[in-house]
């Protein structure tokens, strides 16, 4: 790569981060991945591919996650 | 033949020791966020890596000096105390990663938070250590360690398109997320290039008493070593582009990893994982705890070696006795070991000049290699990936902090 892109792309991404519209579809983008980590646990449980207890630390986990998702839309749309 | 036992053994060492807790970490992110795209900067970080400890590995053969003892005497002791710090500071925050990532293990395995295991993991670290039978330890997690070749399995497993891993050996620009892509990206050249590789690779071809002879073993080894442990690396980060980006699914947690195993390898897999990461993180923590007291000892001219009992090299003993009952404190404050691990790797990265440069003097100066300096190629690969690490590291961190991740 060279020294030119990289450092364009850099300061681009300098401007661009940060921005609500950016830090919306950041919070959308987590909101789908814990809800597919949700499926996917759920999925391997049936399968008996993780064991329980496992299975429900990461559910937890999800539930936590989508939780703060949720509340950090709320402020960002207000 | 003790030769080829010696290859043998570091390709074993190599293999089963290069992945631990950054590695792993660093690998199954950048799968789950871009695919398949990241793969060039592991290639960059083992190519680095497999060159520093080669140097490190020679410079101990042939002039009998370890690097910090070295760098002492070339440099005087106030240069030394730059590196010094920045390496203690960077391998402390490695090693409560790695302290962290043998207690998420135990915490998979039995369901207990992993704090309340961190004062369990420091003292079972200290305890291997203070026995001072770590020659043994060492070459038993290093032979256990082969378990992590299971993520290669993973990956045959989930018929992964070797025309996607060849297409991303070179670098390229990301298509979204530039801050975390590049955040990543150093975050992989940190963990790949920890100083503690070569640092202790150094100790250790002085405590084995390395000479001229062993200038190709260590070549193979270096090479081979780091280069297969490099490729288990490439499997991770592909098991991750195949279960979790195909999915929409990011790391933000260590709970999520065991995944990536289990679903192509069903309840085997999600036990070969836990065995993997804390067998890999046990080995590393051992390794880094151990080099922290190598460099102090060694750049201050204490007594030290692993095979000493604790009484005889009091001052050494006690450097690694206070880390990791240090770290130990960092994870059962209940410190996100995820976050910890991936930012220590960063700050790594970004430290990669101070701990390299001294290094590349060292290893161009023919009063300590005479007639074995380094290869211009050498120099250039390294410096220039040890630069570009840093420099991207000093834009990435910040946008990192920024973007609240």
């Amino acid at each position: 790569m060279r020294p030119v892109p990289l450092l364009a792309s850099l300061v681009l991404l300098a401007a661009c981060s940060g921005s609500p519209s950016e830090q919306a579809r950041k919070l959308h983008q987590t909101r789908q991945s814990w809800e597919a980590t949700a499926r996917l646990t759920t999925e391997l449980l049936r399968r008996g591919a993780v064991p329980a207890e496992y299975a429900r630390q990461t559910l937890d986990a999800a539930g936590q996650e989508l939780e703060k998702t949720r509340q950090k839309a709320e402020q960002l749309s207000q | 033949m003790s030769k080829l036992l010696e290859i043998a053994l570091g390709l074993v060492t190599g293999i089963g020791g290069f992945l631990e807790a950054g590695s792993l970490a660093t690998s199954a992110q950048a799968g789950a966020a871009f695919g398949f795209q990241l793969i060039w900067a592991i290639v960059l970080g083992t190519i680095c890596i497999a060159f520093l400890v080669e140097m490190a590995g020679r410079l101990a053969a042939v002039s009998k000096h370890t690097l910090p003892d070295a760098m002492r005497e070339r440099f005087g002791v106030r240069f030394f105390t730059v590196p010094l710090v920045a390496v203690v500071l960077v391998s402390f925050l490695v090693l409560a990663s790695e302290i962290g990532g043998v207690s998420l293990a135990l915490q998979l395995a039995t369901g207990i938070r992993f704090q309340w295991w961190a004062p369990v993991v420091a003292v079972a670290v200290w305890l291997l250590l203070w026995a001072h039978n770590f020659s043994l330890v060492e070459k038993g997690v290093s032979l256990l360690g082969l378990v992590t070749l299971v993520f290669i399995v993973g990956a045959f497993k989930l018929h992964t398109p070797l025309n996607e891993i060849g297409t991303h050996l070179l670098p390229s620009l990301p298509h979204q997320d530039g801050a975390r892509y590049w955040f990543t990206a150093v975050s992989i050249i940190g963990a790949s290039v920890s100083p503690y590789l070569f640092y202790f690779y150094s100790a250790g071809a002085i405590e084995d008493h390395w000479d001229e002879s062993y200038l190709g073993v260590n070549r193979l080894t270096a090479g081979l070593g780091m280069g297969f442990g490099g490729s288990i690396a490439v499997a991770v980060l592909a098991c991750a582009a195949m279960v979790f980006h195909s999915r929409g699914i990011q790391i933000d947690r260590y709970e999520q990893i065991p995944l990536l195993l289990a679903e192509p390898l069903g309840h085997w897999g999600f036990i070969l994982f836990v065995a993997s990461l804390g067998i890999a993180c046990l080995g590393a923590a051992l390794e880094i705890a151990l080099q922290i007291a190598y460099l102090i000892a060694q750049g201050f001219g204490w007594k030290w070696g692993e095979n000493l009992k604790p009484r005889d090299a009091a001052r050494f003993s006690l450097i690694y006795t206070v880390m990791v009952f240090l770290a130990g404190l960092v994870i059962f404050t209940g410190i996100d070991p995820l976050k910890l691990t991936i930012f220590s790797m960063a700050l790594t990265a970004l430290s990669l000049p101070v701990t390299v440069v001294p290094l590349l003097i060292l290893m161009n100066d023919p009063l300590y290699l005479g007639d074995n300096g380094n290869h211009w190629i050498a120099n250039a690969a390294v410096l220039f990936i040890s630069l570009l690490a840093c420099i991207v590291a000093i834009v990435a961190i910040p946008l990192q902090l920024m973007g609240g991740s």
